[in-house]
């Protein structure tokens, strides 16, 4: 039985702001009255992690999902529910606690940016009370899996943004932490530095067994890194599960793209299937899960020009963007 | 025209919504002048005396000096400076307004803010410490005064609108901004009267522009100088020269200007 | 055991903070420049005051620069140390306070050290210099000035105190109102104004005041008073006590901003 590492139940965090409406006059009235107004980031949120799962949360912006991590991290305190994360309710910021987990912001930098990493590191190694050798180690292993020893000892601001988010990443892993939050780690990245990070994670969760908590806007990110996903719309979850139970739920259909040498009439080809897309020398049959086999033979036996048959899924993209729709 | 007017609109919204900023600088300003006030009392009281100032004298210097610093100072040469080390100089380059009408609009509508708002304060002050003070003012050395003001913010504003420009070429403003503050608030008489500061300082300062922004002011409102057309004419030579100045390191400046940061 | 970490987190940012300036030498020197100026300002208005006088408050000349010298010390300790706490400022508004709060190390501590300025050492420097050179013009023996001294160390960590828990009031409650730099200079000028003999100010209940409320009294005039003049049992006494309350003060709510502070972006 794995351990459950995370438990929230029911975590809900409102914030008020003050509404501002342009034009000297209303900056005259704002002096004595002021409306406020309040916006619930995170209603009632609940799940579980165990123990090695790499989770993805996935939503759009404000959706509440920088929120949660906050409040996981213990720099928010919710306004009702309650949460464990080792065992430790987190905005109570005990020592212990947060020696356990580590928080990358990728949008935000950590690392002095006049320095080399290594100085960054060295402090950090000083917080965490990290033992020298346990620092080498964790060192000498998380620069060989990232491949930056070359650039370690110049100043941040030299660095490219791939380097640069490696090197936070490092920094975060020098205490061996059990739990990592991960807010948008490759935002801004191009792709190879993006497969780079991805795979080490990957990696580093199944050595270490690494609980992470991850959120994104890329979906190879969650594609590539999580075998579960969260989706968070206005504060609350709308599925939790694993990403082919959403496949299933939200796609019931797959992609039949079928390649001709000849052009082909349109009514010749309705009777194998509903036509997604129609074109020279191509068409895009959609087809429920369960058919798609029996139409696929249909077509090869056919006496239809085929010169090459694909079968795929529908775009992950497009069936979130269907959630968020609905 | 109406898009500098506009700017100086923005300007004082901005005041507005910064108004803890305006309440701080105000008891600062108030404060910084109580210690000051109990300090030369308590000389006077023993019988002490500074220099030929008589405590009126003395205490009314240092009224307005606290409300001149409060009106005139901003902070241009740090908004310069940010604006050409973050890059958002570009944006403002990009459109039909010239860059130097737009800091002075911008610093203009502080003013005005803060005129407003301090004189209230200030002219309340005047009234309870009428005791103190001897204050005779005649129309001549009112318009004299108000003319000089101006023309003393023309001044402080061109010279830290230049510093400020400096950035182009040292990267960073900050220190040298301070130093440069430090050094004008002493030639200018904020610290202490400049004709109390030894021969050779005076003499400087007979060479620089700066105690045209306070001590010339102030002179005139206690009366302690003859009113001549050079103490107008003068600190208006010195906006013309400052002013082309500011053109001449702009134009450099801009060359060399990468729009880097942003 | 805590005290030695914590004792090692502070050196290592002080050698960041003298790395991060090494990084820009120019701005180094200048700001040892700009610094120096200032320095050179606070002693010649003294000259020139008691140029024309020679007493102020019942303060004559040397010991008048006891209380500049403390001050300058007082301020240089609280730049170089602490930055004047103005990481609170930068952190707050580029969203980095987030990375400090969850550190296991105390969140006050690690803003109050994170930041330093290291040109700002001259300022200590030069009171020490100034300060030996107005004791040596004082007429006290060898013996009273090693007392006097003993006890002047501990009023000056008092008085260290207090500016620092002032300065952390100020600061961290004027972002409740989550605004501009203006605290950046209450805070200055209140340190400013410390370098006058509060026995200028005559009316007893402006006395009470800069020793109670804003206590400017015991920010450099009762160390300067009495290392310069001896042993005063109340005044010590007061330091202690003030200083003891503004520190509690100053953690209390500093530890409530955060709940109050970060709110959801």
């Amino acid at each position: 039985m794995s351990k459950k590492i995370i438990e929230v139940k029911n975590l809900t965090k409102k914030y008020d702001y003050f509404k501002k409406e342009p034009g000297l006059k209303n900056s005259f009235k704002n002096l004595f009255k002021r409306k406020k107004l309040y916006k619930t980031a995170v209603d009632g949120v609940s799940f579980t992690v165990e123990e090695g799962e790499i989770v993805g949360f996935l939503g759009p912006n404000g959706a509440g999902k920088t929120t949660t991590l906050k409040m996981l991290s213990g720099i928010l305190t919710p306004d009702k529910g309650e949460a464990k994360v080792l065992g430790y309710t987190p905005w109570n910021r005990q020592k212990e606690y947060q020696k356990q987990f580590a928080l990358l912001m990728g949008q935000k930098n950590q690392l002095w940016w006049d320095l080399p990493p290594l100085e960054s590191f060295l402090l950090n190694k000083e917080i965490y009370g990290v033992p020298d050798k346990v620092y080498k180690e964790n060192l000498d292993e998380l620069i060989e899996a990232l491949k930056i020893d070359d650039i370690i000892d110049k100043p941040v601001r030299k660095l490219s943004l791939g380097e640069r988010m490696k090197s936070e990443l490092v920094a975060s892993l020098l205490h061996s932490p059990k739990v990592l939050f991960l807010d948008e780690p490759t935002i801004g990245l191009d792709v190879v530095a993006q497969k780079n990070i991805r795979d080490f994670l990957k990696k580093y969760n199944k050595k270490r067994k690494t609980t992470i908590l991850l959120t994104s806007h890329y979906m190879e990110d969650i594609i590539a890194l999580c075998e579960r996903i969260v989706i968070i719309s206005k504060g609350k979850i709308i599925y939790d599960g694993s990403i082919d139970s959403l496949m299933k739920k939200y796609a019931p259909n797959k992609m039949i793209t079928v390649y001709f040498n000849d052009e082909v009439k349109k009514d010749k080809l309705k009777s194998f299937g509903e036509i997604y897309k129609f074109e020279d020398y191509k068409v895009l049959f959609k087809i429920p899960r369960d058919g798609v086999r029996d139409a696929a033979a249909k077509i090869l036996a056919s006496e239809l020009p085929v010169k090459d048959i694909d079968i795929s899924e529908v775009d992950v993209d497009s069936i979130i963007r269907n959630i968020f729709t609905d | 025209m109406g898009k500098y007017l506009l700017i100086l609109k923005s300007s004082i919204q901005r005041n507005l919504i910064y108004r803890f900023n305006t309440f701080s600088f105000l008891f600062i300003q108030i404060f910084i002048f109580g210690v000051f006030f109990y300090l030369w009392s308590s000389i006077y009281r023993s019988g002490g005396q500074i220099g030929n100032y008589e405590l009126g004298e003395l205490i009314t210097y240092y009224l307005v000096v606290n409300f001149l610093i409060l009106i005139i100072k901003s902070d241009v040469a740090w908004r310069v400076g940010d604006e050409i080390r973050l890059g958002t100089m570009t944006s403002i380059l990009l459109r039909p307004i010239s860059y130097f009408g737009y800091i002075f609009s911008r610093t203009l509508g502080d003013i005005v803010f803060s005129g407003t708002v301090y004189s209230a304060s200030f002219l309340f002050l005047f009234l309870f410490l009428n005791d103190y003070l001897n204050i005779s003012l005649n129309l001549e050395q009112i318009f004299y005064f108000i003319a000089s003001v101006v023309l003393g913010a023309g001044i402080y504003f061109l010279f830290f609108y230049i510093i400020g420009l400096t950035t182009f070429w040292l990267g960073f403003v900050w220190g040298f901004n301070f130093a440069m503050h430090m050094i004008v608030s002493f030639l200018e008489g904020s610290i202490i009267p400049l004709d109390l500061l030894p021969e050779f300082i005076i003499k400087i300062s007979g060479f620089l522009p700066f105690k045209y922004i306070v001590f010339i002011p102030i002179s005139i409102f206690t009366n302690r100088i003859e009113l001549t057309p050079n103490l107008l004419v003068v600190p208006f030579c010195w906006i013309t020269v400052l002013y082309i100045i500011s053109l001449i390191v702009f134009k450099k400046g801009i060359k060399k200007y990468e729009g880097y940061g942003a | 055991m805590e005290l030695k970490k914590y004792f090692k987190i502070f050196l290592h940012l002080k050698k960041i903070g003298i790395m991060n300036r090494m990084a820009y030498r120019v701005n180094f020197f200048i700001a040892i420049f700009a610094v120096g100026i200032q320095i050179m300002f606070s002693i010649v208005f003294i000259k020139v005051v008691f140029g024309s006088v020679n007493n102020m408050a019942g303060w004559s000349y040397y010991e008048a620069l006891v209380v500049v010298a403390t001050y300058l010390m007082i301020e240089g300790l609280m730049w170089s140390l602490f930055g004047q706490f103005n990481a609170i400022v930068s952190h707050i508004r580029q969203g980095k306070l987030d990375g400090l709060i969850i550190k296991p190390v105390d969140t006050q501590f690690l803003v109050s050290i994170w930041r330093g300025d290291p040109e700002d050492l001259t300022r200590v420097i030069s009171g020490i210099g100034l300060i030996t050179y107005a004791l040596s013009n004082l007429n006290l023996t060898l013996g009273q000035i090693a007392l006097n001294l003993f006890i002047y160390l501990f009023l000056f960590f008092n008085a260290l105190v207090i500016t620092y828990s002032l300065t952390v009031l100020v600061k961290t409650v004027s972002f409740w109102t989550v605004e501009g730099s203006a605290f950046f200079h209450i805070t200055d000028s209140l340190s400013r104004m410390s370098q006058y003999p509060t026995d200028i100010f005559y009316h007893s209940i402006v006395r009470v005041l800069v020793s109670s409320i804003i206590p400017l009294a015991f920010m450099a005039t009762v160390p300067a008073k009495v290392l310069a003049r001896g042993f005063d049992l109340w005044l010590i006494l007061g330091s202690f006590a003030v200083a003891g309350v503004f520190f509690v003060g100053s953690r209390k709510i500093f530890s409530i901003c955060p709940k109050a502070l970060f709110k959801c972006e």
